[in-house]
C-alpha cells in the first residue's frame, strides 16, 4: 500500500497552499498600494 | 490523575536545566529592570523592536497554553482533522492584518486611544462611560478565563515533570503565575518573549523530524489505530462533518476581538512594517499548525490510543521522548516561561480594565497613583486567586476546550464584530456595540452549556433525532456567538443615532501615518496623551506601556514615517 493513501492529503493541506499563495499575494499588493498611496500623497501635498 | 513524574525516568538533566532556564531568565530579567529605571528607557528598548520580532510575538501570545499543549493534545484525540485548527486562523489573521492593522494603528491615533475599551469609548463618542465599562467587564471576565487556563498548562507541565498531584501542580502553577505578575513581569522583556517563541517553534518543526526518523509518515499507523483518525473529517458524515469543519474554520473569528493580538497592530512602530510582521506572523503560523498537529499524531503513534492519560501531556511527553534529557528540559522550561509571560500580560489587561478603565475612567477620576497602584495590585490577587479557583474547577477539562470556550471565543464573539465595525462601518454606534457584546458574551456562555440545558429541558432526544440540529449544537460556539452579536450590532445600530464626524476619521485612512499626526491636518492628533497618565512611574511593563512607549517616541513623529 502506498504511504498516504490512507488520508486524502489534497484536502488536508491543500487550504495551508492557498493560503499560502494568498499571502504572497497580499505581500505584493499591499507593497504596491502602499507606493501607491505614498506617491498620490506627497503628489497632493506638493500641488497644495 | 497525577502522572507518574516523567522527569524522574528522564533523569535529572530534564529538571536541572528546566531550573537553571527559569533561573537565569529571572536573573536576566531581575538585572535589567535595575538599569531600568524610567519609561523613557524602556522606550529606547521599545523603539528597536522591529517589524519581525512585532511579527513574532504576536503569535508568539498564542504559542503558550493552547497551541504548545493545547493543538497537539486535540491532534492526538481527533487525528489528523487537527490540522484544520489553521483553517479558519490563517487567514482570519491574514485578514486582519490586511484588514485592520493600518486601520486601528491610524485610528487609535486618531481617537488617542492605547487600549481597546478607550478606543471603542472615544471611536462611538459614548460619554455614558457604558460602552467602556461593559468591554471592561468582558475583558475581566475573559482574560480572567484564559489566566485560568495557562494555570492549567503551568500546573500540567509541573505535574508531569515532577509527578505532584494535580491540585499541587495548578496551586503551584498559579502561585507561579501570580507571583510573576506581582513582581512585575519581569520575563517580559520584548527579546525573551521571542526567543522563547523561538524555542518552541524549533521544537515543533524538530520534534516531527526526529519522530519522521523513527517511524516514517504517521498517516499508515494512524489507520490501524482507527479510521477516523485518518478521516479528514474524524470519521463524521453530512451535517456532523460539516458543523465539525465549521468548528474548525469558526476559530479564526476570534482574532479580531482578543485584544493580546489587536495590541500589538496599536503598538506598531512603523506602519510600512505592517506587511514583514505579517509575512513572520503568517510563515509563524504554518509552521506552529503543521507542526503542533503532528507532534499530537505521532504521540498517538508512540504511545498508542489511551497511552497518555491526560491528554494535556501530549506535548511535553513527547518532547521527553525524543529530545535528550537537558534539551528537553530547556524547550519545557521556554514553554512555562511563555505561559508565565502570556498570563503575566492577560492578568494586567484585566487588571487595568477595571482599575484604569473602570475605577479610574468611571468611579474615581481623581484617584491618587498610589491609591491606583495598591488597587491594582489588589485586583491583581483577587483575580489570580479566581482564575486559581477557575483552574482548579476546570482542571478535568482540556486546556484546548478552556481557551477557545472561556476565553478565545468569549473575548471573539463580544469584542470581534465591534472593532471590525468601528474600523469599517461609520454607521455604527455606541448602543449597538453594548447590545453586540452583552449578547456576544451571553451566548459564548449559553452554548458551551447548551448540552446540559438541553438535557434539563428535556429536549435531548429531540435534537439526537436530528442530524442538523444535533451537528448545530455541538458547533463551536464562536460561530453562532459572533452571527448573533453580528446581527445585534447592526440592528440596534441602524436604529439609533450614529456618531458625527466620523467621515473625517474614515478620510484619512489611505493617507500616512505621518499626516495624521501633524497638526496642520483637518483630523491630525494634537499631542499624545494616554490613558493611564503619562507623567507617573509605570506600575509594571505591560504590553500597554509598550504601546505608551511606541506612541510617545517623538522622534517618530519627526521621522514621518507611513
Amino acid at each position: 500500500m502506498p504511504a498516504n493513501s490512507s488520508v486524502d492529503l489534497v484536502w488536508l493541506f491543500g487550504p495551508f497552499v492557498v493560503y499560502l499563495v494568498m499571502l504572497g499575494v497580499y505581500y505584493v499588493w499591499e507593497g504596491r498600494r502602499e507606493k501607491r498611496l505614498r506617491a498620490q500623497y506627497e503628489e497632493s501635498e506638493y500641488a497644495q | 490523575m497525577p502522572s507518574s513524574g516523567l522527569a524522574g525516568s528522564a533523569g535529572a538533566w530534564v529538571l536541572g536545566t528546566f531550573a537553571a532556564y527559569l533561573l537565569i531568565l529571572l536573573g536576566i530579567g531581575l538585572y535589567s529592570s535595575r538599569l531600568m529605571d524610567t519609561v523613557d528607557d524602556y522606550v529606547i528598548g521599545g523603539r528597536s523592536v522591529g517589524p519581525v520580532v512585532t511579527g513574532f510575538s504576536e503569535r508568539a501570545s498564542e504559542m503558550s497554553g493552547w497551541l504548545t499543549l493545547g493543538v497537539p493534545s486535540d491532534a492526538f484525540g481527533t487525528g489528523v482533522m487537527a490540522f484544520y485548527n489553521g483553517l479558519g486562523m490563517i487567514p482570519a489573521d491574514l485578514f486582519a492584518w490586511a484588514g485592520l492593522a493600518k486601520r486601528l494603528r491610524k485610528y487609535t491615533e486618531i481617537v488617542k486611544a492605547v487600549t481597546l475599551p478607550t478606543f471603542f469609548e472615544t471611536r462611538l463618542q459614548d460619554d455614558t462611560g457604558l460602552v467602556k465599562g461593559v468591554s471592561a467587564v468582558v475583558l475581566m471576565i475573559f482574560e480572567g478565563g484564559y489566566v485560568g487556563a495557562q494555570i492549567v498548562a503551568a500546573g500540567t507541565l509541573l505535574e508531569v515533570l515532577t509527578g505532584v498531584e494535580p491540585l499541587v501542580g495548578i496551586l503551584g502553577g498559579g502561585v507561579i503565575v501570580v507571583g510573576y505578575t506581582m513582581l512585575g513581569g519581569y520575563f517580559a522583556v520584548a527579546w525573551s518573549d521571542y526567543f522563547q517563541g523561538a524555542i518552541i517553534l524549533l521544537a515543533f518543526i524538530i520534534l516531527p523530524i526526529l519522530a519522521f526518523t523513527n517511524y516514517g509518515l504517521p498517516f499508515n499507523d494512524l489507520a490501524s489505530v482507527g479510521s477516523s483518525y485518518t478521516s479528514i473529517t474524524a470519521g463524521m458524515t453530512g451535517w456532523a462533518a460539516i458543523f465539525g469543519i465549521i468548528s474548525y474554520a469558526a476559530i479564526g473569528l476570534g482574532i479580531p476581538g482578543n485584544p493580546h493580538v489587536m495590541v500589538r497592530f496599536m503598538g506598531i512602530d512603523e506602519v510600512k512594517n505592517i506587511r514583514l510582521a505579517a509575512l513572520v506572523a503568517q510563515l509563524f503560523m504554518f509552521v506552529a499548525y503543521i507542526g503542533a498537529g503532528f507532534v499530537g499524531l505521532y504521540a498517538l503513534v508512540a504511545f498508542g490510543q489511551g497511552g497518555i492519560d491526560d491528554p494535556n501531556n501530549v506535548m511535553p511527553m513527547l518532547t521527553l521522548e525524543f529530545f535528550p534529557g537537558a534539551i528537553a528540559g530547556i524547550i519545557l522550561a521556554a514553554a512555562l516561561a511563555a505561559m508565565m509571560s502570556s498570563a503575566d500580560s492577560q492578568l494586567l489587561v484585566a487588571t487595568s480594565a477595571i482599575v484604569e478603565d473602570v475605577y479610574h475612567g468611571y468611579v474615581n477620576p481623581n484617584a491618587s497613583q498610589a491609591k491606583l497602584v495598591r488597587y491594582s495590585q489588589l485586583v491583581t490577587l483577587a483575580l489570580g486567586a479566581a482564575s486559581i479557583a477557575f483552574a482548579y474547577i476546570a482542571k478535568d477539562t482540556p486546556i484546548y476546550t478552556l481557551v477557545l470556550d472561556y476565553a478565545w471565543g468569549g473575548l471573539g464573539a463580544a469584542i470581534g464584530p465591534t472593532l471590525i465595525a468601528s474600523l469599517w462601518w461609520k454607521r455604527v454606534t455606541a448602543k449597538g456595540s453594548v447590545a453586540s457584546m452583552i449578547v456576544g458574551t451571553a451566548t459564548m456562555f449559553l452554548w458551551t452549556q447548551l448540552s446540559a440545558l438541553l438535557g434539563v429541558l428535556g429536549l435531548q432526544s429531540a435534537v439526537d433525532a436530528s442530524p442538523f440540529l444535533s451537528g448545530l449544537v455541538g458547533v463551536y460556539g464562536l460561530f453562532p456567538a459572533f452571527i448573533l452579536s453580528t446581527t445585534t450590532l447592526v440592528v440596534v445600530s441602524l436604529l439609533t443615532r450614529p456618531p458625527e464626524g466620523v467621515d473625517d476619521h474614515f478620510n484619512v485612512f489611505d493617507k500616512p501615518l505621518s499626516a495624521l499626526s501633524s497638526s496642520e491636518s483637518p483630523t491630525g492628533a494634537p499631542e499624545y496623551v494616554t490613558d493611564g497618565g503619562r507623567d507617573v512611574s509605570p506600575k509594571a511593563v505591560t504590553e500597554t506601556d509598550t504601546i505608551r512607549a511606541h506612541v510617545d517616541a517623538t522622534d517618530y513623529w519627526d521621522e514621518g514615517d507611513e
